[in-house]
């Protein structure tokens, strides 16, 4: 390993670097994460039997079963893992750190030395994350909301608790660090021409969630840091006795919220750009679709308080959060129909990274409309804790967002590395996780409607839940296939990454900027700096395409005289 | 069209690049205030009787003292920006010391605050009274201790002449900086000294 090399590992002075070291700690987390699942499948679809294979290896104290504890365990920490340290790396951390100053014609981002602190942070956050697993009573066991008491000194003893909190702080501050960047970069670093209204939706995505960030980590923060010297220095900020518990919970969801649309507004964009790339049309109501996706950032930061209808809150107070929760479906619905009416009547071409779009659309309503019921107090008094709130998150905040980070992934991987991953293997792997999340995720909705709670260690210990045992069974087993297919998607990434072919500079034929120049970039990106006419998908218009010859012009190319 | 356009730089146009950032940090530096008293608000509303039976109310006084002092350092610093855009480097430095001055007064009356506090037998662990009252003033002196070493730094270098007319960024990013710090306190203040 050459000194060049580790500089370039440690000080990297490239957006795109970063960018390729978010890439990989996500998705090395994503397997991690996704590895926790099927401990958690394995427990609820074959409670108390040892683990096949490696049951001995990580619970040697039993026959191989998951005991009680690590259960506890397993569902924090992959539920933690999942959102801070698999799917935030990788769509607010690789793809906007690489993608805008490549889509908005500039050679980095406003900040440089920023965008390295931001993964520092990150790294250390995760090393600390992974620490906890070696330190006595392991890792943090009170659930990703770490509520209070539960995530007490009482209620989880040892310092594992203690350092996922710490990491959460430092995941806190590389979001808000990064964030700031983004949204510096996206103001100030526009090439000429570039307005507002001719971002590519991906980079409204991006710019949205980085908002989201920016203002919202410092609220968890606050509550993290409270939660610390609770624990750490006696303070009895959220003791039940004298302090205030709920007050955690309301800090919590005010981040909690606003952290599910910094994971999907990213989504959405890209979602709404490749629409539109692969049906050849210009997207449909470009400016109804960023409205709206700039009312759902604002409306985002209104609704928390439906997260807290069980809590105590005061039933008018509730019926406001429940107002604004349900006005959140206002322009979701322009958002769908917008991407609807893109594909209407266009020339569609099933790439893997449009038919990831494509699955974003189908999942992203179902979980939308089993959202409702949460939303609205009279039906969430039952609905709450139940495995229908898992299945509903899993839907938007999962499945959506995987599948967004899979057709981003897709598309922009013959940008990042120079070549292409295989379609055909992309397409089986498609075939396998769209029925897989929706049977997955489907059937924790069916256990929910069946009146299973969720987090529960055995369900079928009671009686009333023993009808839902065969659900169990299957959706485990539906689980089970979905993670074995991911193992294409592995194979995929690796075998292109070597033996891929030569992506060219436009593999998939649009006009984004960062299409224009080859890949992968060169450091500093353009040349000189683009000079931009017209907006991000101009696709197949009759003009254009009877003077150049094809269906797609470049946002930056001058037509010829 | 463009002659109408006033031409920027490219030193001023990084300048305000820098700038922008530190306002967006800052805003969500705000939330990170606001979420705090968000959280004293929730302990205040939720207790029976705030300060809690039988604990004195703390006086105003040194608190008061600390607006007057960060304000005046705010002042202090907003008047070297302004002699510095003069190219008086030397007035930058005056306005610097005073700056300084009044960010380690005002460290010294939050100090003075928490020994009044202990004298009290108001202590950190002794329930969320203590625990919050220690906390908010915690946070700003925090800040101000980090604005206070910072501007240190400035006044050693302006002290080497580094900053002139057109040069002196880190002047006004720290300028912002300690007008943010005012005013959190002014919100601090509002809300636990004067209600």
């Amino acid at each position: 390993m050459s000194l060049g090399f580790a500089r370039r590992v440690l000080f990297p002075s490239d957006h795109k670097d970063v960018a390729r070291q978010f890439f990989w700690a996500g998705l090395g987390f994503l397997l991690v994460a996704g590895c926790f699942a099927m401990l958690i499948r394995w427990q609820l679809g074959f409670p108390g039997q040892p683990v096949p294979a490696v049951g001995k290896l990580l619970f040697p104290a039993g026959r191989g079963e998951v005991p009680p504890a690590s259960y506890m365990k397993l569902f924090t920490m992959h539920g933690v893992l999942m959102i801070f340290f698999a799917l935030s790396p990788i769509l607010n951390g690789a793809l906007p750190v690489f993608l805008i100053p490549l889509m908005i014609g500039a050679s980095n981002l406003a900040f440089p030395w920023l965008t390295r602190i931001s993964f520092w942070a990150f790294a250390l956050a995760s090393v600390l994350a992974l620490a906890s697993f070696f330190v006595p009573l392991g890792t943090a066991g009170s659930g990703w909301t770490a509520y209070p008491p539960l995530s007490s000194n009482v209620g989880m003893p040892g310092a594992g608790q203690t350092l996922v909190l710490v990491a959460l702080l430092f995941v806190g501050l590389s979001s808000i660090l990064g964030g700031v960047n983004t949204v510096t970069t996206v103001i100030r670093s526009r090439a000429p021409g570039l307005g507002y209204f001719r971002l590519p939706l991906t980079v409204w995505g991006f710019f949205l969630a980085a908002i989201l960030n920016v203002l919202f980590f410092p609220v968890i923060g606050v509550a993290v840091l409270l939660d610390i010297l609770d624990r750490t220095l006696g303070t009895q900020f959220f003791a039940a006795a004298g302090g205030d518990p709920i007050a955690y919970q309301h800090l919590f969801w005010i981040f909690g919220h606003p952290e599910v649309y910094i994971l999907i507004l990213p989504v959405w964009g890209i979602v709404g750009d490749l629409l539109a790339f692969f049906s050849r049309k210009p997207a449909f109501f470009y400016r109804g679709t960023v409205m709206s996706l700039i009312a759902i950032t604002g409306l985002s930061a209104l609704v928390y308080g439906h997260h807290m209808f069980v809590a105590g809150l005061s039933p008018m107070l509730g019926k406001a959060f429940m107002t604004f929760s349900l006005l959140i479906s206002l322009p979701s619905e322009l958002l769908v129909l917008s991407w609807l009416n893109t594909l209407w009547k266009g020339s569609i071409r099933l790439t893997t990274p449009m038919l990831f779009a494509m699955g974003v659309v189908l999942v992203f309503a179902v979980g939308g409309l089993t959202g409702i019921y949460l939303g609205t107090m009279a039906t969430d008094l039952y609905f709450h804790d139940s495995m229908w709130v898992v299945g509903h998150f899993h839907f938007t905040l999962s499945a959506a967002s995987l599948l967004g980070a899979f057709a981003g992934i897709y598309f922009w991987f013959p940008k990042m590395f120079g070549r292409s991953l295989s379609e055909p293997l992309g397409k089986l792997h498609f075939a396998v996780t769209l029925p897989g999340v929706i049977l997955v995720f489907g059937g924790l909705l069916l256990a929910g409607y069946g009146g299973q709670q969720r987090r529960l260690y055995n369900p079928f210990e009671f009686t009333y839940n023993q009808p839902l045992r065969g659900i169990g069974v299957w959706t485990s087993v539906f689980a089970f296939a979905l993670f074995t297919g991911q193992l294409v998607f592995i194979f995929n990434l690796f075998r292109s990454l070597w033996w891929g072919a030569p992506a060219g500079d436009n593999p998939w034929q649009v006009g984004t900027l960062e299409w224009s120049i080859p890949s992968p970039p060169p450091q500093g990106n353009f040349e000189s700096a683009p000079r931009v006419y017209r907006g991000p998908h101009e696709l197949s218009d009759p003009e254009l395409v009877e003077r150049l010859g094809r269906d797609w012009v470049g946002q930056a190319e001058s037509l010829p005289t | 069209m463009s002659e109408l356009i006033q031409y920027r730089s490219q030193r001023q146009r990084s300048d305000d690049t820098a700038s922008l950032g530190l306002l967006i940090f800052l805003a969500s530096w705000a939330m990170l205030f606001a979420a705090a008293l968000f959280a004293y608000g929730a302990l205040r509303l939720h207790a029976p009787q705030w300060p809690p039976a039988g604990v004195p109310r703390m006086s105003a006084s040194l608190p008061t003292l600390g607006v007057l002092s960060a304000l005046a350092a705010s002042a202090a610093m907003e008047l070297g920006v302004w002699r510095i855009g003069r190219g008086r480097p030397l007035e930058l430095s005056a306005a610097l010391i005073l700056a300084l001055l009044f960010g380690l007064l005002f460290l010294g009356f939050l100090v003075a605050f928490w020994q009044r506090l202990e004298l009290s037998g108001i202590h950190f662990q002794s329930g969320p009274y203590g625990a919050a009252l220690h906390a908010v003033t915690a946070l700003e002196a925090l800040h101000v201790a980090v604005g206070v070493g910072a501007v240190g730094v400035l006044l050693s270098r302006s002290f080497d002449g580094r900053y002139s007319a057109p040069r002196h960024l880190p002047v006004r990013l720290w300028t912002l900086y300690w007008h943010f710090l005012s005013l959190a306190w002014l919100v601090i203040f509002a809300l636990v000294f004067a209600v």
